[in-house]
């Protein structure tokens, strides 16, 4: 394994990864800060007690609605966009981090793949 | 017609005999400190006490209660002061309060019988008392005091 | 700020023709009494709110997180909170339901606080359903305090600030020279003073402060807030039998009804025969409600009610009748059998929701691998009440009483139910003798609207007995949660594999959702907050046959069961102590950002102001360790486990001392539970709360399940489904609350976290007491073999 490879798999997952020298990761660090903020409107859209957080992420992952959504305290419209923001959050997330993982063994094909996932995931989501 | 005394004031009642007295009490008389749990006699929500012995409505008939006093939870204190009223309010014993009606008017029965009860006698008396908040390491703390006992084990916390 | 408490209820039900007295039971009806006959006639103020200016109303702006991110966010307008009687008696209107937190309690003493109100001349009032004035209500989620805090404060301290600038105009004095202080105003200068009851009617003439000229105490000044030495504020009726629950309420003429309905979900009567049941004497109408198509949300179930003079006529009417049912898609559901489901699924790959390194490079290259899967069975709230509900609709207008969590949502569904306007109904809060979640859904609300409909409005008290509690839940969901490790050569995992399979919440409010959402796996998987260089956590996919609900701490419970008992199977693979090797494992203290490990949830609250704080939950579990002795000498057949989670933004731990009898029965000696919340506003009822979790946790633990055969649940009453009882109550419950002098920092949840950590802390004690590993719940008889 690389010197770099090595560094990366040694690393804890709360510790911010240092910049290492490739195009992938460059790019990387960019869509992370992007792939951060999404997540952070997942969590504040997320909130609506029990009956809001359940009928907006039924919608939203799926993308229908059940027999009783219509009736959700939030407006059905930001409740399904809610739910599904959640969802493709985590989705972006899981696949930058394959990326940096990818990008860490020195594959760049296998990070720029993981990246352009991430992106289009990101793109789609609130 | 069944005659009966509810927390002394006579009463008669003319329906269904087979009616429960937690029924009786809660539907007909207007009294709903008596509560309804379960049904079957398997959570000690509807304890009252039928001629001076803890019961419970839930499975009792209004006919087996004929000519008998009945007290409930409205009845057991004049003024709200039965030492395990005062206790269950010094200690802070409830919580969402639902099952402590029943709680009381059991461990009110148990001091009559018991006045002095250790821990195990505690157990088995309370034992038919459900209470889904968790309040048990209190009632025990609560029954010891109103029996003028020093507490034993944790008390929870006093006020 | 004094309103006339008729004026306010005028203004929600126009059409009224009864006393107010009678259609407000309970609690509001006592205090509505008391303010009457002070004598408010002379003191009305005409409701003129301020703008609800919660940030929630705002356009896009900064991201909005707790409290401001809820339906209808938050309010803090004093004359929404606080009433002033000219007898001095103040009135504070608690929002949020009580189900035992103490909510009502804490509100009326936070408020009287920075009011400097005296506590023995505070009243509390409870709020109906109108989130657009007192802001979110639904009660869930371990909120109230951690949301609205801050908020009423601020409500106790600007009707102080009105009663200072009323004095203060009134004798012609500068402001800053007169002192509010213990239901007193004071000019010390000219040796004049007020009681707050005298100077009210002129502070309610004021305009509302506004908020930034508003000051809130010192902490070190708090005479209630903090302290733990305050009496439940419904102390007095509770324990005289006086306290009206959801189930107690009494209103002219009313009607009693039971409904019989389908046994499985998804289920519907096919035909019925109601002749016996008509002539049980007391019974009145009979009729069908339409099952729903499912998913069923919040929907009634459907069946046949029964609508009687009496519960008992009611109950023996249901009896008498003939019903044939069409059992619907789920009448095969087998919890057994679903469990193989489960445990096939967790053994696949299945979805990603958080990967990060090289789980199988490292995996493959690990000196050992140890792997396990446990299993939590459904559960059911089982609130020592019922759900029951009271409706009544006359000329055009809904009235309700329900022991709900959720009076939005209830008022919501009552006014599409019934086609009626929202301004034409009105959902009264009662108490609630527990909710643990059940009654966050109204259906058993609609269900007795429908039966005051059938009956031309005639109020109906809808009961559902015990069987049906069990029988039609919204249960707790079944989970197969399969973890794997590979241990480098200090037995540390360098690969880490958790799949968590369970149908989803989702699966009520939409067909398709075969995955947990975020909000589930942010309970206690996603955010998984160990020092693993390599962690992969998958989803797979799982249906849902039965209504699945929040269960106090939802997810937390089969996620923390499995990843804390796994932690100590670790342990004992590297021989080493449990304890020593969950903190190493847990890694360096440190802050944890949440969106760094693919946490979406975070319980709705900032990433930056509530990040996973491993220094705490190191804390709390070395508090529990500290305080049940851990390393000490155990005899036989005694041992300790221990457990330590984050939750509701908070950091709570458990450690347990269990001695398992010849016969492996497992009694619970001692537990101890230490949690970090933050600053502690009421820490009386922590600790209660805390009591109580561990007594819940106990329960699934030990005892307490429900299965499916046939579709059907198989449990029927408390004998069936075994939650804990006294005797089976540890003699010993410490808590150990970590202190927090911050009272403007976050506040974290108390009503949940106690609960996920006390199934793993017992069944890791049994392991250290017997060598015998637990990996299903309940334990019961798993011994005896």
């Amino acid at each position: 394994m690389t010197r770099h490879a090595w560094l990366a798999a040694g690393l804890l997952a709360a510790f911010t990864v240092p910049a290492l020298a490739s195009p992938c990761a460059d790019r990387l660090t960019k869509v992370e800060s992007l792939a951060k903020d999404k997540s952070k409107n997942a969590i504040s859209a997320s909130t609506g007690g029990q009956a809001g957080a359940g009928a907006r992420g039924g919608q939203g992952v799926t993308g229908n609605s059940g027999a009783g959504s219509a009736e959700a305290a939030a407006p059905s419209e930001k409740s399904a966009e809610a739910g599904k923001g959640g969802d493709l959050a985590i989705q972006a997330k899981v696949a930058l981090d394959e990326a940096r993982t990818a990008d860490g063994k020195g594959d760049e094909t296998a990070c720029m793949e993981a990246l352009g996932r991430a992106q289009k995931l990101l793109a789609t989501a609130p | 017609m069944i005659k009966l005394t509810v927390n002394g004031a006579e009463r008669s009642f003319d329906g269904d005999p087979d009616m429960p007295l937690l029924w009786y009490l809660r539907d007909e008389v207007g009294l709903t400190g008596t509560k309804f749990g379960c049904g079957q006699a398997l959570c000690g929500a509807c304890t009252i006490h039928v001629g001076g012995t803890a019961m419970r409505g839930c499975v009792t008939p209004v006919s087996a209660a004929e000519g008998q006093a009945v007290v409930t939870i409205e009845g057991l204190s004049p003024d709200g002061n039965h030492p395990v009223q005062v206790a269950w309010r010094d200690l802070n014993v409830a919580q969402c309060g639902y099952c402590q009606c029943g709680q009381m008017m059991q461990a009110a029965s148990l001091l009559t019988d018991t006045p002095k009860p250790t821990d195990a006698q505690i157990d088995e008396a309370m034992s038919g008392n459900l209470c889904r908040c968790g309040t048990y390491p209190r009632i025990r703390a609560a029954i010891h005091q109103a029996a003028g006992q020093a507490p034993v084990a944790n008390t929870g916390e006093r006020l | 700020m004094i309103h006339e408490a008729k004026l306010m209820a005028e203004q929600a039900t126009p059409n009224r023709e009864t006393p107010l007295l009678d259609t407000v039971p309970g609690a509001l009806a006592n205090v509505s009494r008391r303010a009457m006959l002070g004598g408010m006639g002379a003191l009305v103020l005409a409701l003129s709110w301020r703008d609800p200016a919660s940030a929630a109303e705002k356009d896009e702006g900064p991201k909005k997180y707790g409290a401001d991110a809820m339906p209808h966010g938050w309010q803090d307008d004093p004359k929404v909170f606080v009433a002033i009687a000219p007898d001095g008696t103040v009135t504070v209107t608690c929002h949020r339901a009580e189900m035992g937190q103490g909510v009502r309690t804490s509100i009326a003493f936070v408020v009287a606080d920075e009011l400097e109100a005296n506590w023995d001349k505070v009243t509390i009032a409870q709020a109906w359903g109108d989130e657009a004035r007192f802001g979110n209500q639904d009660t869930d989620g371990s909120r109230s305090l951690r949301h609205f805090f801050q908020h009423l404060r601020h409500a106790g301290a600007a009707a102080r600030l009105m009663l200072v600038q009323a004095a203060a105009k009134q004798w012609n004095v500068p402001v800053s020279e007169v002192r509010a202080e213990n239901h007193v105003v004071t000019h010390a200068k000219s040796k004049r003073s007020l009681g707050y009851g005298e100077i009210a009617a002129a502070a309610a003439e004021l305009p509302v402060p506004a908020r930034e000229s508003v000051a809130l105490k010192e902490s070190k000044d708090f005479k209630y807030i903090g302290k733990g030495k305050i009496g439940l504020i419904d102390n007095r009726d509770i324990t005289t039998g006086k306290a009206m629950y959801g189930i107690d309420t009494r209103l002219d003429g009313m009607l009693y009804a039971l409904v019989a309905r389908p046994a499985v979900y998804g289920g519907k009567v096919v035909s019925y025969d109601d002749t016996e049941a008509l002539k049980v004497p007391g019974v009145v109408k009979i009729f069908k409600i339409d099952a729903p198509e499912i998913p069923s949300e919040f929907q009634p179930l459907g069946g046949v009610a029964v609508i009687a003079k009496n519960t008992w006529a009611a109950m023996k009417g249901r009896e008498a009748l003939k019903i044939t049912w069409d059992d619907g898609p789920n009448a095969g559901y087998d919890s057994v059998a679903f469990r193989g489901e489960l445990e096939k699924a967790a053994r696949a790959p299945g979805k990603v929701v958080r990967n990060q390194g090289d789980v199988d490079g490292a995996m493959a290259k690990a000196k050992t691998r140890v792997e396990a899967e446990y299993f939590v069975p459904h559960l059911v709230q089982a609130p020592m009440e019922p759900p029951a509900a009271t409706v009544r609709i006359k000329d055009g207008f809904c009235e309700a009483w329900a022991c709900t969590q959720a009076p939005q949502a209830t008022h919501d569904r009552l006014a599409k139910k019934l086609g009626l306007a929202t301004d034409k109904v009105r959902v009264n809060m009662t108490l609630l003798g527990g909710g643990f979640g059940r009654k966050s859904k109204p259906d058993y609300v609609l269900e007795a609207a429908l039966c005051s409909q059938a009956v031309g409005g005639a109020p109906v008290k809808l009961t559902w007995t015990r069987e049906d509690d069990l029988h039609h839940g919204y249960y707790h969901t079944i989970s197969v949660e399969r973890i794997e490790a590979g241990l480098d050569a200090k037995g540390m995992p360098v690969a880490w594999l958790h799949r968590s399979a369970a149908p989803t919440i989702g699966s009520i409010f939409a067909p398709d959702p075969k995955h947990e959402l975020p909000f589930e796996l942010g309970m206690g998987l996603t955010n998984t907050p160990f020092a693993v260089p390599n962690i992969r956590l998958e989803n797979p996919a799982a249906d849902a046959h039965v209504r699945i609900g929040w269960f106090r701490s939802v997810s937390n419970i089969p996620h923390a069961f499995a990843i804390q008992s796994f932690v100590a199977e670790l342990a004992h693979a590297a021989g080493r102590d449990p304890k020593d090797y969950l903190l190493d494992l847990i890694g360096p203290d440190r802050k944890i950002d949440p969106t760094s490990i693919g946490d979406v949830w975070n319980y709705g609250e900032d990433p930056a102001r509530y990040p996973i704080e491993t220094g705490r939950l190191r804390g709390v579990i070395e508090a529990a360790a500290k305080g049940i002795g851990w390393g000490r000498t155990m005899a036989k057949g005694t041992g300790l486990g221990i457990a330590g989670h984050y939750s509701f933004v908070t950091h709570t731990a458990v450690a347990a001392e269990v001695e398992v009898g010849a016969k492996g029965e497992v009694k619970v000696k001692r537990i101890d539970i230490a949690i970090d919340c933050g600053p502690q506003v009421n820490p009386e009822r922590i600790r209660s709360q805390m009591e109580g979790a561990v007594v819940m946790g106990m329960g699934l633990a030990l005892s307490a399940e429900i299965t499916f055969k046939d579709g059907r649940a198989q449990q029927n009453n408390f004998d069936g489904y075994e939650i804990t009882r006294i005797d089976a109550a540890p003699k010993e419950i410490h808590v150990h609350l970590l202190p927090n002098p911050n009272f403007s920092g976050p506040l974290g949840g108390v009503g949940e976290p106690g609960v996920p950590p006390v199934a793993p802390a017992i069944a890791n004690a049994v392991f250290a007491a017997t060598g015998r590993r637990i990996r299903q719940l309940p334990i019961r008889d798993q011994l005896s073999v």
